[in-house]
C-alpha cells in the first residue's frame, strides 16, 4: 500500500449526524412494532384451513346421521250419529254449545 | 418483514453507516442530501417482504442510486467526505508533513467519478474489486483500472503541484 492510499485511510472522515441515527432507530422500533402486531400469513392459511376441515367435517356428520323414522299414523274411522252429526253440519250450534267428548277404549 | 429481517437490518445499518454515509456525500456533495437517501433506502428496505441474500452489495447500490437522485436535486454541492480541518497523525501532535486531510477533498474531486468511486469503496468502504465489480455492475478489470487510475492521477498531481 503506497502512502497516498494510507493517508486516504487514516483520514478522519465526516460522520453521519446524530439526527440521522435518531431518526433510523425510530424507523427500525416502529417497524419492529408493526411486526409484532401483524399476524404472519401462514396463521390465516392455517386458520382458514381448520375452518374448512372443520365444516366438512360436520356436513359429513349431518349427512350420515340416521333421524328415526316418523310413527305410521294410526286412523280409526266412526259413523258419526246423533248429535255428532249435528255438530258436523251445523258449526253455529257447535259454537253456542262445546259438545263433550268422552273417549272409552275396550281393552285390544 | 418479520422481525429477524428488521433486526438484520439494524445491525447492518449500525456497523456500515460511516461507510455507506462516506459513500453518499461523495456522491450528493452535500451531507443533508446524502443523509436523506440513506434515510429513505432504510425506508424502503422496511417495506420489502424480504431482505435480498447479498444484503451489502444490494444496500450501496440502493444509496448510490439514491443518491444520484438526491445529488440531482442538491443545489449547494461543497460538502466534504473528511472532517473538517482533520489533518491525520503526525499533524495532530506536530508539524505538518505532506498532505493533510484537507488536501485529499480537492485531490478526489479532480478525479472522475468512476475513479473516486473505486478509490473510496475500496478505501472507506473495505470492498474488494471483485465486490465493486458486483456492485457496479462491470467488470473486475474495469474497476481495478478505475482505481489505479485514480490513485496514479493523484500522486500526478500532487508531485506537480505541491
Amino acid at each position: 500500500m503506497n502512502e497516498l492510499e494510507q493517508r486516504l485511510r487514516s483520514a478522519r472522515l465526516a460522520a453521519p449526524s446524530a439526527d440521522l441515527d435518531r431518526h433510523l432507530d425510530e424507523v427500525f422500533l416502529a417497524a419492529r412494532r408493526k411486526a409484532q402486531g401483524a399476524r404472519p400469513a401462514a396463521w390465516y392459511w392455517w386458520l382458514t384451513a381448520a375452518a374448512a376441515v372443520g365444516g366438512m367435517a360436520a356436513l359429513f356428520l349431518l349427512a350420515s346421521h340416521r333421524f328415526p323414522p316418523a310413527p305410521d299414523a294410526v286412523v280409526y274411522r266412526f259413523e258419526a250419529q246423533g248429535r255428532m252429526v249435528q255438530m258436523l253440519l251445523n258449526p253455529t250450534a257447535r259454537r253456542a254449545e262445546p259438545p263433550r267428548f268422552v273417549i272409552r277404549a275396550g281393552p285390544p | 418483514m418479520n422481525t429477524a429481517g428488521i433486526e438484520a437490518l439494524r445491525v447492518f445499518y449500525v456497523g456500515n453507516r460511516q461507510q455507506l454515509y462516506t459513500y453518499a456525500v461523495s456522491i450528493t456533495g452535500n451531507r443533508e442530501s446524502a443523509e436523506d437517501a440513506i434515510q429513505g433506502v432504510f425506508e424502503k428496505l422496511l417495506r420489502a417482504e424480504a431482505l435480498p441474500a447479498d444484503l451489502r452489495p444490494y444496500v450501496f447500490r440502493s444509496v448510490r442510486n439514491a443518491a444520484y437522485d438526491a445529488g440531482r436535486r442538491t443545489r449547494v454541492r461543497t460538502d466534504s467526505i473528511f472532517e473538517a480541518a482533520a489533518m491525520v497523525d503526525a499533524a495532530e501532535s506536530g508539524p505538518r508533513v505532506g498532505f493533510g486531510a484537507d488536501d485529499l477533498e480537492p485531490l478526489l474531486q479532480r478525479l472522475s467519478a468512476d475513479e473516486r468511486e473505486a478509490i473510496l469503496l475500496k478505501i472507506h468502504g473495505g470492498f474488494t474489486f471483485h465486490e465493486i465489480a458486483e456492485l457496479r455492475q462491470v467488470p473486475l478489470p474495469t474497476v481495478a483500472s478505475w482505481y489505479r487510475r485514480g490513485l496514479d492521477r493523484m500522486k500526478a498531481i500532487l508531485t506537480t503541484e505541491c
